[in-house]
């Protein structure tokens, strides 16, 4: 092949690669904005986030879906922050779901301190190659 | 015309300087609280006394042999018993030296008065203390053009412990809150020129787990009642005498901040 065929080719590559790399930045007050995904996960989904203040103390609930036929492992923890947008407490360690197959399950967390008033779910599944939710 | 309008300029000046010439007494805050108490007293003497004596005689010889004895015993006893109980419950009138710090504070941050010191009512509680006029003419406001007369309607401590649902953890809250109400009585006239209720709340909260012991630091709650309450009074008193201009709230709610029992629902 001319050298300079190759030109317009390894363009149109580096455009696609650069488009499939920037996804759009998540809404606020959406559920991608407060999920971080290691990766992305094929078959769960988060459906359903909410937050409460109770007692002072963040609490924040989680539905997960697997509309797969097979049961998934999921693994989650939470990253909470406080008004300032500093992290508080340290990192929590993952903790691990089962999720059956076409069923949801709810998990809930409990901010450690008054001071947080934001937070993140950090979620990760062995089966890690999708899409997003 | 061109006196007028330099006059009319002038106008304004004037009424700033009055305003600012104001001034103003802030008082500590009046209480009246019902105190009541039981006693039981229980006053019991006993008093014995006891005496016992004993003697023996014995003789013996060749033709015959005698032996005696002879006791003795008498005691006494007294015993004296008294037990009274009653129920007592009188109201006790003072002043709570607490808590206006703050109000001054925002007060003088507002810029619309002078503060004068106000002479503390030292005299033994009584109702006399609610007598503000009283109080003005017998010139415990030296100076002040304005007297802010502040009463205790209620003063609340809680410690509460909350399970925190879904953990072993407990909420420990203990909070404060007060409620005051003022007047702004002008020393002249007696006029009321502004008059309101206003809150002070405090509390520090920390998550217990099992078996540890936390103790609330009641500093850090008072503190923070005197801040909130000296924010609300100054609020207040800017939105009846201020021309109802909005006072900045020192606590903006960011996006993220979110009051207690609030749900937030995040979308797909």
């Amino acid at each position: 092949m001319h050298p300079f065929k190759k030109i317009p080719l390894a363009i149109v590559l580096s455009l696609l690669t650069a488009c499939a790399s920037q996804k759009p930045a998540p809404r606020p007050g959406s559920i991608n904005a407060k999920v971080e995904q290691l990766s992305e996960m094929s078959y769960l989904q988060v459906t359903d986030l909410r937050a409460v203040k109770r007692n002072h103390l963040l609490t924040v609930q989680a539905e997960i879906s697997n509309p797969d036929s097979d049961n998934q492992q999921l693994y989650y923890r939470f990253k909470w922050f406080d008004a300032n947008g500093f992290a508080v407490g340290g990192e929590e360690a993952w903790k691990p779901v089962l999720v059956y197959a076409h069923q949801k399950q709810t998990v809930t967390a409990v901010a450690p301190s008054p001071q947080v008033t934001d937070f993140r779910m950090v979620v990760q599944s062995p089966d890690n190659t999708g899409s997003m939710p | 015309m061109k006196l007028l309008r330099s006059l009319l300029l002038l106008l304004p000046l004037f009424a700033a300087y009055d305003v600012q010439a104001a001034k103003i007494a802030v008082t500590d805050l009046a209480y009246a609280e019902r105190v009541s108490g039981y006693f039981h007293f229980v006053d019991y003497h006993n008093k014995s006394s006891e005496r016992a004596s004993h003697s023996e005689r014995e003789r013996d010889s060749f033709e015959s042999s005698s032996a005696s004895s002879r006791s003795s015993y008498s005691g006494r006893s007294q015993t004296d018993y008294t037990e009274v109980e009653s129920s007592y419950s009188y109201i006790e009138y003072g002043e709570l030296r607490k808590f206006v710090g703050d109000i001054k504070g925002e007060i003088l941050k507002n810029g619309g008065f002078q503060l004068t010191q106000a002479k503390p009512y030292t005299a033994k509680g009584s109702e006399k203390i609610y007598d503000i006029i009283s109080r003005i003419k017998k010139g415990a406001y030296p100076g002040a053009d304005y007297v802010l007369f502040g009463t205790v309607s209620e003063l609340d401590f809680r410690d509460e412990v909350n399970p925190i649902i879904g953990t072993d953890t407990l909420s420990n809250t203990f909070s404060l809150s007060l409620v005051a109400e003022f007047s702004l009585i002008n020393t002249r006239t007696y006029e009321v020129k502004a008059a309101f209720s206003a809150t002070g709340e405090g509390q520090d909260v920390r998550v217990v787990t099992g078996g540890s012991r936390v103790v609330p630091s009641r500093g850090k709650v008072v503190s923070e009642v005197s801040k909130s309450l000296g924010i609300d009074v100054a609020r207040q008193i800017n939105e009846q005498l201020g021309g109802g201009e909005s006072y900045p709230n020192p606590n903006p709610a960011n996006g993220n901040t979110m009051q207690e029992g609030e749900v937030m629902h995040f979308s797909q």
